[in-house]
């Protein structure tokens, strides 16, 4: 009995991860201009620069840094958005989604 | 069942391999199939493991001694709720537990990244988590397995432990190893960044809530395994620099340190370096307390199921660390930073010291720890460093970064002006300093103790200011009325005030252990019935004697009233026990805790005639250490609840 249902679950378990080898070929990764990889990047550079004006916002109001420090890393990061944001519309008109099917 | 639990597992370890090769294979032919093979067979490795843990969990249940590992922890006296957790009281069944745990979470990272097979990525982290689960399962299937069987059905087994049948046993053992597993998850991703040269943070935000998880889990079991010695061991201290509490205690150091410098990457994308140095150093400390554990090379209270499988042990983390050297090395120029720290005066600078400390106390700890080793190795002699050196070495390091906890919040990120430090810093500086002269003509002369609690209160304000400078900010930036302002603010950025209250539970722990260390009251001495002992302003009377039996143990138990200062304060009752199959008797610890001291009593020996030898103890503030304990748990817990509303204001 023991063997029996070990049996059973071990077939159904082989079926189940071995299925898809079963299936016609199906590409993983087509080749890439990389265009998809440094719009990731451009998002989270942009993300990351929105997170410290942010910072910069709550530490000002928490009186960590004074209104001149404030200012000049708020333009700072604020001439970074920018960049990065415009940096996105010219990657972004190029299209370039990622041909793949895996 | 014995057949069930042997093919269960020798199909994990088949399928572990299936998997590393198919996702191998789907990566060189560029085959999306075999990559869906790959990922399917970790969720029948998971489902095989899972059937062994089961099949060994019944054969313990059901007393079936002709195995010879359930025959070695178990007996037919033991209880049904230790029975249960005698799985992991040796090595065989802590390396299944560890498989079992992997492989869940395993299958729960495939389950999370079920759209993400056609990322990069996403292939090496499957491979990483196939080859680590591959080693357990080899160790398992050859050399430790814990469903071998005796050549004949003994009629009983040999028990387990006594100092093992403790409610610690349930939570201890599982909840370090769910912390040292844990870590294989963000080393997987760190691997596999490396790997395909994905190197930003991406693989630092997908791991977070593993890491502090992890992070927690650790937490929990050193704690827990710091309270289980302090019940039962009976030495009247929680915590010994024993060389498998110090393997719990070092990648619990660097994870730590990982966990703040994983922020600054987040927050400034700097010190990727540093932080995949981390990650590797943490999980080959992982493998390294749980190599400790088991080969049996150090002497510790842990030995209870050390064999020779630390050959294997290292030669897998020699691996790892290689390996993980190697790729640090060659996606060096990938990982320097563009961006710098702006300035020195800025809470990513504060974090930078803070890491050099944690590591500075890991690396004195693996040096005492491993000190044996390298004595014996250089001189022939094993030469033993005990906790002097410990104290010695890591008390000031601890105070330095106890300092660097109140500094770091007073400092903002980026840049912070010298003028605003100075108003933030006065007040709690002040504070602390009347705190040191109000402990100073108290009593308190010693400069550790003296430093210890003054730099407390000075980290206790900061954190203060921290909460209601947050909730004044946020009042003036949303218009809120501080009463609505605080708690939203707390849930909003629960990630930061998470780490402020792990910073406050700290502060308790630090105050529990300068009270009970620094302190400490001992006594020994041999009563008759009516005879009292004294120590600090308590008094105790032996009253009463009385033995019996109980479930697998004889009891015998003195009773004594317990005064203080004059004063009737109830009765503690310390046991002497002796368990079936056990070869010496254990003492039972009789405990009187209140949040000021704990009463901690012992009774080493009973003579013929009634007259009990008694040890006691009187700890100050030690209940603060399990309270401070369960605080940073709480606060780590807090920092990783899910977003409901991913874009808040604040």
């Amino acid at each position: 009995m023991e063997w029996m249902v070990f049996a059973v679950i071990a077939s159904v378990t082989m079926i189940y991860a071995f299925m898809p080898l079963m299936r016609e070929r199906r590409v993983w990764q087509e080749a890439s201009d990389g265009r998809d990889e440094r719009l990731k990047s451009l998002e989270l550079e942009k993300a990351s620069f929105l997170k410290a004006l942010k910072d910069i916002e709550f530490e000002f109001a928490s009186n960590k840094i004074n209104s001149d420090d404030y200012e000049k890393l708020r333009n700072y990061y604020r001439l970074k958005v920018a960049e990065v944001m415009k940096q996105l519309g010219e990657g972004s008109s190029g299209g370039g989604r990622e041909k793949s099917d895996g | 069942m014995v057949n069930f639990g042997n093919l269960s597992q020798v199909f994990a370890f088949i399928f572990s391999l299936a998997s590393m090769a198919l996702i191998l294979t789907g990566l060189m032919k560029n085959d999306a199939r075999f990559l869906e093979s790959g990922r399917r067979t970790l969720y029948g490795l998971a489902l095989f493991t899972t059937l062994a843990s089961f099949a060994l969990g019944y054969l313990f249940v059901t007393d079936n001694f002709q195995v010879e590992y359930v025959a070695s922890y178990s007996d037919r006296a033991l209880p049904m709720f230790y029975k249960v957790t005698a799985f992991w009281a040796g090595q065989k069944g802590s390396l299944l537990f560890w498989a079992w745990v992997l492989s869940i979470v395993t299958a729960i990272v495939v389950r999370n990244t079920r759209t993400e097979l056609k990322s990069r990525n996403t292939p090496y982290i499957y491979l990483v988590l196939a080859t680590t689960l591959s080693f357990f399962l080899f160790l398992l299937t050859s050399v430790s397995n814990p469903f071998d069987l005796l050549d004949f059905i003994p009629r009983d087994g040999q028990g387990l432990n006594p100092m093992l049948q403790n409610p610690g046993m349930i939570f201890h053992p599982p909840t370090l190893f769910f912390g040292y597993i844990g870590f294989t998850v963000p080393f997987a991703y760190a691997i596999s960044a490396m790997v395909v040269g994905r190197l930003d943070e991406t693989w630092l935000r997908k791991t977070r809530r593993w890491n502090i998880l992890s992070w927690v889990f650790l937490t929990i079991g050193i704690i827990i395994g710091g309270q289980w010695a302090y019940v039962e061991l009976g030495w009247g201290g929680y915590w010994a620099w024993d060389p498998v509490e110090n393997a719990s205690f070092i990648p619990w150091l660097i994870a730590t340190a990982f966990i703040h410098t994983a922020i600054i990457q987040e927050r400034r994308n700097i010190m990727k370096v540093w932080n995949m140095v981390l990650i590797v150093l943490t999980f080959v400390f992982c493998l390294f307390g749980t190599y400790l554990v088991r080969s049996g090379v150090l002497q510790s209270v842990h030995d209870f199921g050390a064999t020779g499988l630390g050959g294997y042990f290292l030669v897998f983390i020699t691996v790892v660390l290689f390996g993980g050297i190697y790729l640090i090395a060659e996606s060096y120029n990938d990982l320097r930073s563009k961006h710098t720290l702006e300035s020195y005066l800025s809470r990513e600078s504060t974090f930078l010291f803070n890491n050099v400390l944690f590591l500075a106390i890991a690396f004195s700890t693996l040096f005492g720890t491993i000190f044996p080793l390298i004595s014996e190795a250089v001189t022939g002699n094993k030469l033993t460093v005990s906790q002097p050196f410990f104290n010695q070495v890591n008390t000031p390091l601890f105070l330095i970064l106890l300092l660097l906890t109140g500094i770091c919040p007073l400092i903002g990120w980026r840049k912070a002006s010298a003028d605003n430090l100075k108003k933030n810093f006065l007040f709690p500086a002040l504070t602390a300093l009347a705190g040191a002269v109000v402990l100073f003509i108290a009593g308190i002369r010693q400069f550790y103790p003296l430093a210890a609690f003054s730099l407390s209160i000075f980290v206790a304000v900061t954190i203060f200011n921290e909460f209601r400078g947050g909730t004044i900010a946020r009042s003036r930036m949303t218009g809120e009325s501080p009463l609505t302002a605080f708690p939203r603010l707390i849930y909003r950025m629960r990630r930061r005030y998470g780490g402020y209250i792990v910073h406050l539970g700290l502060v308790i722990i630090v105050v529990g252990i300068t009270g009970s260390s620094a302190f400490k009251l001992e006594t020994q001495g041999t009563l008759s019935k009516g005879e009292s002992i004294k120590i600090g302003a308590y008094e105790l009377r032996y009253d009463d004697f009385r033995g019996y039996r109980d479930r697998n143990r004889d009891i015998y138990a003195a009773t004594l009233s317990v005064f203080k200062d004059g004063k009737p304060a109830g009765t503690i009752t310390p046991e002497r026990r002796y368990y079936v199959n056990a070869e010496k008797p254990t003492t039972e610890v009789s405990l009187r805790s209140t949040l000021v001291e704990d009463l901690y009593v012992i009774m080493p020996e009973i003579s013929p005639d009634k007259e009990i030898t008694l040890k006691v103890t009187v700890n100050p503030l030690l209940a603060w250490i399990w309270i401070g304990g369960t605080l940073m748990v709480l606060g780590g817990i807090m920092a990783i609840l899910p977003n409901r509303k991913k874009k808040g204001a604040l």
